[in-house]
């Protein structure tokens, strides 16, 4: 009896002091762990190429995959020996590859890219169409997928992994097994004259703890010519939308969606807190900075700011207090900051 | 503008341009979506003319500006043509003397 009360009494520790871990980039060279739990930078990791912008955890938290050297670089971050296990290889010869959007699937063992190749011929550069490719996370082995339009960001795949989400002008399903955009949900294309377009930017993916993919629209109505913004908010796990709209515009780079998704949080020059029920914003502050991206705390708690200046502010998401400030090696610019799988 | 005759090349690709509209524009195939085409933050003034709604203070935005080609004309692009502009710098806030003005080659 006694012995067991001990076991149960180590395992009740061990998950207290388990430490909730977000990876983000930084310039020059590197990967900052950041303990979201003590709120303290937990390590860094030398990257090969420049200034990490994609981030994607595996499943089991320890690997990281990201895009470095202007988004041409795709390396392997193994997070136990913190270093670069390896560089994919995946640009063909005489080609260069710029990657906007990376996504790996549930297993693991594949990912899908959004590339868009340019072929660097003797006397010209030839602009090939964007397109989706799947990597053999092994092998490094690619295979296209589909040709997507212009201004792919992002890249989501849903839970029962059928269908690839492209954010870019509009959103567009892609069939993994018909290799074809099979669906589209309009964003800046709205089919009827009384719609204006939804105008994104899906650089900033963080929807790991909420399953909500959130981003911030602007739009002129084309009846009143009033400016509105909202959030475009999908749902990764079935690719449904919801489109929130807020009111006057207030420029935001990103919003995080709180685990409960009750909430959503949005950056730039201010925090908005917004209330997702109710579908509308509930308080304001002010920021020290300007910042790019937000994460948020796997109790809804606290929320982590960071992206552009080289620091991650904790905020309370009751009150928008600010807790503590952590300076950063380096400047996240605009990088990912994605929360790590439980382990 | 009836009685205008284009008389040039230019004049004609311009004419042809107003007329069947500019299509995809390759050039920018680098970038997803400018934020300057999400709410116009513009470099000196902002989407209203004033400059509340720029990026504060302006350093902390150099390296968004830098990494993603937002504003190929006033900042050095990292996606093609600087690649090594920041790695003297970590952190252009703190250490904006670092970095070294760009010529571009002749």
């Amino acid at each position: 009896m006694k012995a067991l009360l001990i076991f149960a009494f180590t395992v009740a520790l061990s998950f207290a002091q388990e430490s909730e871990l977000y990876v983000l980039g930084v310039h020059p060279h590197g990967i900052v762990i950041f303990d979201g739990t003590r709120h303290e930078i937990a390590g860094q990791i030398q990257t090969r190429g420049r200034a990490p912008k994609e981030l994607v955890p595996s499943p089991d938290g320890k690997f990281v995959y990201t895009t470095t050297d202007g988004r041409a670089k795709l390396e392997v971050v193994n997070l136990e020996t913190r270093s670069i296990d390896r560089v994919l290889e995946i640009t063909p010869p005489g080609y260069r590859l710029t990657i906007y959007g990376l996504v790996l699937n549930g297993k693991g063992d594949r990912l899908y890219v959004h590339v868009k190749p340019v072929r660097e011929l003797i006397d010209r550069y030839v602009v090939d169409p964007p397109q989706i490719w799947s990597v053999d996370v092994a092998t490094g082995k690619t295979q296209k997928v589909a040709e997507v339009p212009q201004g792919v960001a992002a890249l989501a795949l849903t839970k029962d992994e059928r269908k690839l989400i492209a954010w870019g002008r509009d959103l567009y399903y892609i069939d993994v097994a018909q290799n074809r955009i099979t669906d589209t949900f309009p964003l800046m294309n709205q089919p009827s004259p009384t719609a204006g377009a939804l105008n994104t930017l899906a650089l900033f993916i963080q929807f790991e703890r909420s399953g909500i993919f959130s981003i911030p629209y602007y739009t002129r109505d084309p009846i009143t010519a009033k400016d509105l913004m909202g959030l475009v908010n999908l749902d990764v796990a079935n690719g449904k939308v919801d489109v929130v709209e807020l009111g006057s515009p207030i420029p935001l780079y990103s919003a995080v969606v709180s685990p409960d998704r009750k909430h959503a949080y949005a950056v730039m020059n201010q925090l908005l807190a917004i209330d997702l029920e109710k579908k509308r914003i509930t308080q304001i502050t002010d920021l020290e900075r300007t910042r790019y991206v937000a994460n948020i705390s796997r109790d809804g708690k606290r929320l982590f700011v960071s992206g552009a200046a080289p620091f991650i502010h904790v905020y309370d998401t009751a009150t928008l207090q600010l807790i503590k400030t952590i300076e950063l090696p380096g400047d996240p610019s605009v990088t990912s900051f994605r929360a790590l799988p439980a382990r | 503008m009836n009685h205008v005759k284009p008389v040039n090349r230019k004049a004609r690709m311009v004419e042809r341009a107003a007329k069947h509209g500019a299509g995809d524009v390759k050039a920018l195939q680098s970038l997803p979506l400018g934020c300057s085409l999400i709410f116009d933050p513009g470099w000196e003034t902002d989407a209203a003319g004033g400059v509340s709604g720029l990026c504060q203070p302006v350093e902390a935005d150099l390296y968004g500006c830098y990494d993603d080609c937002w504003w190929p004309a006033q900042v050095p692009d990292q996606l093609t043509n600087y690649l090594s502009w920041s790695d003297s710098c970590a952190a252009a806030e703190r250490d904006w003397r670092k970095l070294d003005l760009i010529y571009p080659d002749r």
